[in-house]
């Protein structure tokens, strides 16, 4: 659980592959790890967050939640941001000004968790050359085809989804286990899970799938949802992209949005 | 469309001890296949088909099983490449997963069983998992449908008259041309977009047009392999209502005037159409990256009188209808009887009038003595 009471907004350089790509993170420490920070939160009870904006321009802050108001954070400031009181769920906050966004800074938001088998997928694609000119102050055309280059959980591509604990399901027989998966990208994604259906417990865009079971999960652009997972047999499963394109490295098969439901007896 | 009627369904059940004593059928893959396009243009093709028809198809062959059933899927690989199935959404066990680093290559020349329960009812898929990408992007894949013999869709669920599979998918042109100069796999934008393998005016084709009886309940089972996400609209004549997805009830159905599908998912929707009604399912393919417009195609459904001619509606009477076993015509030449599908269940003389139509399926047919009117008759249980 990350009580994470401050957030710093870091510009660094991520690098997947032979790509290297100026990139924004909202990190859970004042130095650069290259990682969005999760914040936990209790339900129903409204709570703050201390955001540091050291990047040279401002942003604004935004969550998917219901009711949520857009905060100025004004370059080299730091700026006491209210959290709503919510029920419990996924949602995801963010820098919702196109630098921000494209740039890659925005985490999971989970209310109401308190449980050892948590996990989370924070679901972006990455396209460098747009994060190069958004990064030089250009703007995003929009309205030209967009193709992503790196899809990644947890700002990890297969096979290093392997080595993040949130991202790798490690279970034992029989456990429940629950999955906050948001979805930050430009794109909308769709994880297929192997082996096993999922009960959607929460989702921020279509509530009223909240209770189907399903193997097949869309996450669309700016969507949160939470899954419950009953690990009912032993073995390795992998969960991905059902998106072929989205299950590639620079255009390498298999990589991207690929991770392990690990059921151990 | 491809339909199962009733009765088979029931008679598949019926002869279930009969059947697990025979060798199942065996799947086979290759990648030497041929696609046409509705423009006539011939692609290279690679998927799955069954060994005793020796040719491979797109999609793969449509798999059913009733639940409850222990399948054994063989399959043969005498491709020059790996091959696997994965049984998409049955939930099977590590082993039988079809993922190649998890489970096992199917390598050139190496046979295996695929073992499983089919133990849910429902709309599931299958399709290859080796360099995945490429592979389903060459065909590699198809459908599998989990039925109740008393033909709910689920237990307690309601029940349904004909089951009508709708698979979407789509391909690159370019790299079925030249998979091997199809890297990199994330630039693949897709250009042809289909309904169980058809496109454009392909789906206007008899055997593709989804016909019904006024009154009847067709299962529309629609799954999608395709790249895009793809968007069905359903005219409010056809009264669709959602039942299920990804091989389970949803808690509530819903009418449905529209329904959106990702890559992988499937849905269970009931349509009982108007009678006389005439019209399409609209499918549109939205580009995954940008939300692109890609490609509408359209799935006619047609109450099926309406391909009889006025002048063919003469009567031709006969009797009892309905009827169990015979109906007596007056003696008659060149007879021909069809199913309500269009499939021909009868070609001959009635000498003595009399047609036995025991065996037959519960349904609806359509019969004519040479050039005459046509009429219809109806067996029952």
């Amino acid at each position: 659980m990350s009580a994470q009471d401050t957030l710093w907004i870091l510009p660094g350089t991520y690098i997947q592959g032979n790509d290297t790509m100026p990139a924004l993170r909202s990190e859970g420490q004042p130095t650069w790890s290259g990682y969005n920070a999760v914040v936990d939160r209790p339900e129903n009870a409204s709570s703050s967050v201390v955001v540091v904006n050291t990047d040279s321009v401002a942003h604004t802050w935004w969550t998917n939640a219901p009711d949520a108001n857009t905060v100025d954070l004004p370059a080299g400031t730091s700026t006491s941001v209210m959290l709503p009181s919510l029920p419990q769920g996924s949602y995801q906050y963010f820098l919702n000004d196109e630098r921000g966004k494209v740039l890659g800074a925005g985490g999971l938001l989970r209310i109401g968790w308190d449980t050892e088998t948590l996990f989370y997928w924070n679901l972006r694609e990455w396209q460098p050359s747009m994060m190069t000119l958004s990064a030089a102050g250009e703007s995003i055309d929009w309205s030209l085809p967009y193709v992503p280059r790196h899809f990644t959980i947890n700002e990890r591509a297969y096979p290093s989804t392997g080595d993040d604990p949130n991202a790798y399901v490690a279970v034992n027989l029989n456990d429940t286990c629950f999955i906050s998966i948001s979805n930050f990208g430009h794109m909308n994604h769709v994880l297929h899970f192997h082996g096993f259906h999922v009960d959607i417990i929460s989702a921020t865009h279509h509530p009223e799938r909240v209770g189907w079971n399903k193997d097949t999960v869309p996450i669309r652009k700016g969507e949160s949802l939470t899954v419950r997972l009953v690990a009912f047999q032993e073995g390795m499963y992998p969960v991905h992209n059902h998106n072929l394109i989205a299950v590639t490295n620079a255009g390498f098969y298999p990589g991207g949005m690929i991770t392990t439901i690990h059921v151990m007896p | 469309m491809m339909r199962i009627p009733t009765t088979l369904l029931a008679l598949s059940l019926i002869s279930s001890n009969a059947w697990s004593q025979m060798p199942p059928p065996q799947l086979f893959a290759e990648m030497d296949g041929i696609h046409f396009l509705a423009d006539g243009t011939a692609l290279p093709l690679w998927g799955y088909g069954w060994v005793a028809d020796g040719f491979i198809t797109l999609p793969g062959p449509f798999l059913t099983y009733t639940e409850g059933e222990e399948v054994d899927l063989n399959f043969t690989n005498p491709s020059p490449e790996s091959h696997t199935i994965h049984l998409h959404g049955l939930d099977v066990d590590q082993a039988n997963d079809g993922v190649p680093t998890t489970s096992f290559f199917v390598v050139t020349g190496q046979s295996t069983t695929y073992s499983f329960t089919a133990d849910r009812p429902g709309t599931f898929l299958y399709h290859c998992h080796v360099t995945t990408t490429l592979h389903l992007t060459m065909g590699m894949y198809g459908m599998i449908l989990v039925t109740r013999p008393d033909m709910t869709i689920f237990e307690g669920g309601p029940s349904y008259d004909q089951d009508v599979p709708l698979f979407f998918s789509d391909l690159e042109i370019a790299t079925n041309l030249d998979p091997v100069g199809s890297f990199p796999f994330h630039t693949i934008r897709t250009d042809v977009f289909m309904v169980n393998g058809k496109a454009d005016s392909q789906l206007e084709q008899a055997a593709q047009i989804v016909h019904y009886e006024p009154g009847q309940t067709l299962a529309l089972r629609l799954g999608s392999m395709a790249y895009s996400r793809v968007m069905c609209t359903f005219p409010a004549a056809l009264n669709a209502v959602c039942h299920m997805s990804d091989g389970r009830p949803v808690p509530e159905s819903f009418q449905l005037d529209s329904l959106e599908i990702y890559p992988g998912e499937r849905f269970t929707v009931l349509i009982t159409p108007e009678a006389d009604w005439d019209g399409t399912i609209d499918v549109e393919y939205w580009n995954m990256a940008d939300g692109f417009l890609e490609d509408i195609q359209m799935i006619r459904v047609r109450d099926a009188a309406l391909d009889i001619t006025e002048s063919d509606r003469t009567p031709w009477a006969g009797f009892p209808n309905p009827t169990q076993n015979i109906i007596h015509y007056p003696p008659a030449f060149n007879v021909t009887v069809w199913d309500a599908w269009g499939r021909q269940m009868f070609q001959g003389d009635l000498p003595d009038g009399q047609l036995h139509v025991q065996e037959w399926p519960v349904g609806s047919y359509l019969i004519r003595s040479g050039a005459g009117p046509v009429s219809r008759f109806v067996v029952t249980e």
